[in-house]
């Protein structure tokens, strides 16, 4: 099977503004993908996570390269930091940009790439090119705002970390229009396991993230995605660090009826470091697919994934982590967790966390933990007053306690307090 | 205060065993690499075919059903692919092999002096001697593709345990074989070695022990491939039946050749209601063998189902014992070892299904790799739908001899019933230089002190060998961490 054809690619170059080498990229890309396989999403789980029914891949090409969903991009324009729209490349990007940007376009950040994850850099319908200049400190975040519609959105965002430079990006992915169900609950529909809305009319939402830390850089990025729960969602996150470059990674999952998402670290030169948090609650029949990876290819990086999250209902989650050291990486450490609350009587949580070390001088762990709410904790609770309902919505808000700090935007906490609420409601508690 | 004794005990140990010639690391592979001359009364060529099949199951004048199952075992042999996981097979060469061969020995002798003297030679030289045989219930010797040896204690035979070579069990008693062999335990559609051995599967060992009869000392078999590109096809049957407890432990080896060896035994076992069963095995083929070997259990209501397995030898090792928590109320431990020298890659671990009610399972597994050797940790935890308050607790180790070395864990775990409690964890590091430095202050060289270190690490698992293998476990460690520190 083919997501899109040769002539698809076509019709969609046809419209774009873009320098020659941008469309190189995706000509290198579209040649990959239609080679690559399609992914299997059994992998790993007794009964296998799919697409949502009526799902079809072959939707998710955008046509004329169009979509209707809009970007809100907030900056402080004086700090020196420079955001290009793909439009804008060839004209009001300096030459020197350009010649970095197109320096790191390379196939080294495709690790373990599947047929989607080129057919995102193929079809590409929304790229922005973030530079953020040497030694320069931006204390105010970069907040960039995808209100998604209908129509396959597919977004790329290229951020270039000088040397010596820091800074702070969040990104957060909601649909234009929640499709509301219920009153209450924020207005918005959130786990009502009798209709999953699965209309066939899924919007698709994919986006490649990358940042390239040349060295000496802090930078972190905070991603939420809160879309619809009938949106399908691939994301790709992807660092490459520099020299003492050191990215903080905070992936936060609550909507989407199917959710990837990835976050791969490339720990390319001494020093580097990388510290990835990825939270979820997820309910309903959804299917979320996480994925955390350190690639430790230089002397003493060091990375620290943890995943966590909760279950409610028939959802399924499989999380997969990778630490894999190189036989150049000596003195480095790598550790990853993973934790799941089952919460739901149907739901299934499925974890791999591989470990390749290629490396003796190092210091490696990890370690997996799934269980329900401890009958223990409880019962503590339970004796200080608090009602069974209160009492195990405080532990697994607790338990999400590292997503929930992360969010400030107070209607997207409120939206993941609504969904600790419900997940916690339909397990019969209280 | 530091207690010293321990230390110098382990000292004077080592030091004594290093003046004893016997105890030489030289001396001791030798053993295990040593091949006899092929002294074979009946032989097929080499390769795989329909025709081979048949022949197989004519040489043992199998009944028609177990020709069947072979000839079914073949087609899916040849429809499965290769895995598309794990070590490279590639250099596995399945037309050259040899898949049945007949030692020139008298099938089954009850005598050790009916044994063909160079293979009782051999057998002796690998440390089977009689002194070991009398703290056992029965033993077992395979030579290339048939049982050579057998022999059970009359108390133990007079209380209906059976202790036979597989085709004689086959033979005795066909509708328990016809009930219990490669049917729910391993279907030979499980994978394709275990297809491979449904088709051409000879010797290995069956076992029954009858309702309530708890063996006190352990049953052995022993398996020994000799000839250049054999191939070892043993099939193990096992029964342990209602409130029946026994143990089994199984050495393996092969001497070295230029040429690739391979071995896809399997192993069976039907831990029935509230039985017990422990099984034991150091597989030590020579490094030029691909052990792709297949065990699985299944535990029955309030079963108990332990497995202790070291791999130190072969080129490539895939294998993953696996129990099956049918019952409610049963249990499962592992605890393993792996070693990887150089050039070897042991890709093992275990895999436990819960389906009962209040099951639990322990997987504990330990690695040590060195001169550029790969070992990675496999294994699968799945919890079932209604697998009630299942325990679960898996926890890897991986020790690393050197900078060239490999460690892998891949752990996969899968959960779908919430009154689940699971548990991973694992840890890769190096013989801590502290702790070298520590034992050095105290008076041992700093070979001795690695090795007391590695002995310290793999000690979980030796503690619970019979003592003979405790201790050749332990000179196989020592032997091949021989020249990697110091």
């Amino acid at each position: 099977m083919v997501i899109a054809s040769q002539e698809q690619f076509n019709d969609f170059a046809q419209g774009l503004r873009e320098p020659g080498w941008f469309l190189d990229h995706r000509k290198a890309a579209l040649a990959r993908m239609l080679a690559a396989q399609i992914p299997d999403f059994r992998q790993g789980l007794l009964s296998g996570i799919s697409f949502p029914e009526k799902f079809e891949l072959s939707d998710i090409t955008p046509e004329n390269g169009r979509h209707d969903s809009t970007v809100a991009i907030e900056y402080d324009k004086s700090s020196g930091v420079s955001i290009f729209s793909s439009s804008e490349v060839s004209q009001a990007m300096p030459a020197e940009s350009a010649a970095l940007f197109k320096a790191f376009l390379t196939e080294d950040w495709m690790h373990d790439a599947d047929a989607l994850a080129w057919h995102q850099q193929a079809f590409a319908n929304d790229a922005l090119f973030i530079r953020i200049p040497k030694d320069c400190a931006v204390s105010k975040p970069i907040l960039i705002t995808y209100s998604c519609g209908a129509k396959p959105l597919l977004a790329s965002i290229f951020v270039l970390a000088e040397k010596g430079s820091s800074a702070k990006l969040i990104m957060i992915k909601k649909s234009a229009v929640q499709k509301v169900k219920k009153s209450g609950e924020g207005g918005r529909k959130i786990n009502e396991g009798d209709d999953h809305n699965y209309s066939g009319n899924q919007s698709y939402v994919s986006e490649d993230l990358r940042v390239f830390a040349v060295g000496d850089n802090e930078i972190e990025v905070t991603a939420v995605q809160a879309l619809d729960d009938s949106s399908v969602i691939v994301q790709r996150r992807t660092s490459w660090q520099g020299k003492q470059a050191a990215v903080k990674w905070d992936d936060v999952c609550i909507g989407g009826a199917f959710c990837r998402s990835e976050v791969i670290s490339i720990l390319a030169e001494k020093g580097s470091s990388t510290k990835s948090v990825s939270s979820f609650i997820v309910g309903e029949r959804k299917r979320f697919m996480l994925s955390n990876s350190a690639l430790h290819k230089s002397q003493f990086t060091v990375s620290s994934l943890l995943t966590r999250g909760a279950l409610a209902q028939e959802s399924k989650v499989f999380s997969k982590g990778l630490i894999r050291i190189d036989p150049e990486a000596s003195g480095s450490e790598g550790f990853q967790k993973q934790d799941a609350l089952l919460l739901g009587k149907g739901a299934e949580a499925a974890a791999m966390p591989n470990l390749e070390i290629m490396n003796d001088d190092v210091k490696c762990g990890h370690g997996v933990s799934i269980s329900d709410i401890d009958d223990g904790r409880m019962a503590y609770l339970m004796s200080r007053g608090l009602d069974e309902r209160a009492a195990a919505q405080l532990i697994v808000e607790g338990f999400l306690l590292p997503a929930i700090e992360l969010i400030t935007d107070i209607s997207l906490r409120s939206l993941l307090f609504s969904a600790v609420r419900a997940a916690v409601a339909r397990t019969g508690r209280g | 205060m530091v207690n010293k004794r321990p230390v110098r005990r382990v000292a004077r140990r080592l030091r004594t065993e290093r003046s004893n010639k016997n105890s030489h690391p030289a001396a001791m592979r030798a053993q295990y690499d040593r091949k006899n001359k092929e002294n074979l009364s009946f032989q097929l060529p080499e390769g795989l075919s329909e025709e081979i099949v048949r022949e197989i199951s004519k040489q043992k004048k199998e009944p028609g059903w177990m020709l069947a199952k072979r000839l079914e075992g073949l087609k899916i042999f040849l429809q499965k692919p290769l895995p598309s996981w794990g070590p490279s097979l590639s250099r596995l060469d399945l037309s050259r092999i040899r898949y049945y061969l007949r030692p020139d020995a008298s099938k089954n002798a009850t005598r050790w002096e009916d044994v063909p003297q160079d293979i009782k030679n051999t057998f002796e030289r690998l440390g089977i001697p009689e002194a070991e045989r009398k703290s056992l219930a029965g033993v077992g010797a395979q030579y290339e593709s048939e049982i050579v040896y057998h022999n059970l204690k009359k108390e133990w035979e007079e209380q209906g345990v059976i202790f036979l070579d597989c085709d004689e069990g086959l033979k005795k008693f066909p509708e328990m074989f016809r009930r219990y062999f490669m049917t729910s335990c391993v279907p030979a559609a499980l994978h394709k070695f275990s297809a491979l051995h449904a088709a051409v599967w000879s010797g290995g060992t069956f076992i029954y022990i009858p309702k309530g009869v708890k063996l006190t000392t352990p049953l052995q078999a022993y398996f020994r491939m000799n000839a250049m590109r054999g191939g070892q096809f043993e099939h193990t049957l096992i029964i342990i039946d209602e409130g029946a407890e026994a143990q089994y432990i199984e050495g393996c080896s092969a001497p070295r050749y230029d040429e690739s060896a391979l071995h896809a035994g399997c192993v069976e076992i039907h831990v029935l209601k509230n039985a017990r069963m422990r099984y034991s095995s150091i597989e030590n083929w020579s490094k030029n063998t691909y052990n792709l070997n297949t065990k699985r259990a299944i535990a029955h209501e309030g079963a108990i189902m332990e497995w202790v397995n070291g791999n130190m030898g072969s080129a490539v090792t895939m294998l993953y014992p696996a129990t099956v928590l049918a019952g409610d109320n049963s249990s499962t431990s592992f605890l393993g070892i792996a070693f990887a020298g150089k050039s070897q890659n042991q890709d093992t671990g275990s895999k436990v299904i819960h389906i009962g009610k209040n099951t639990s399972s322990v997987i504990r597994s330990k690695s040590i790799s060195k001169e550029g050797g790969i070992t990675s940790y496999r294994g699968l935890l799945s919890i079932r739908k209604g697998a009630l308050n299942a325990k679960a607790s898996v926890s890897c180790d991986a020790l690393m001899g050197d900078a060239r070395s490999v460690s892998n864990t891949y752990p996969s775990i899968d959960v779908v019933e919430r009154s689940a409690s699971v548990a991973h964890e694992a840890s890769v590091g190096k013989i801590s230089e502290e702790q070298v430095c520590y034992l050095r202050s105290r008076g041992l060289d700093e070979k001795a002190a690695a090795q007391m270190i590695v002995s310290g690490f793999i000690e979980p698992i030796v503690k619970e060998l019979p003592l003979e293998y405790a201790v050749e476990l332990n000179r196989l460690i020592s032997l091949e961490m021989e020249g990697s520190i110091g």
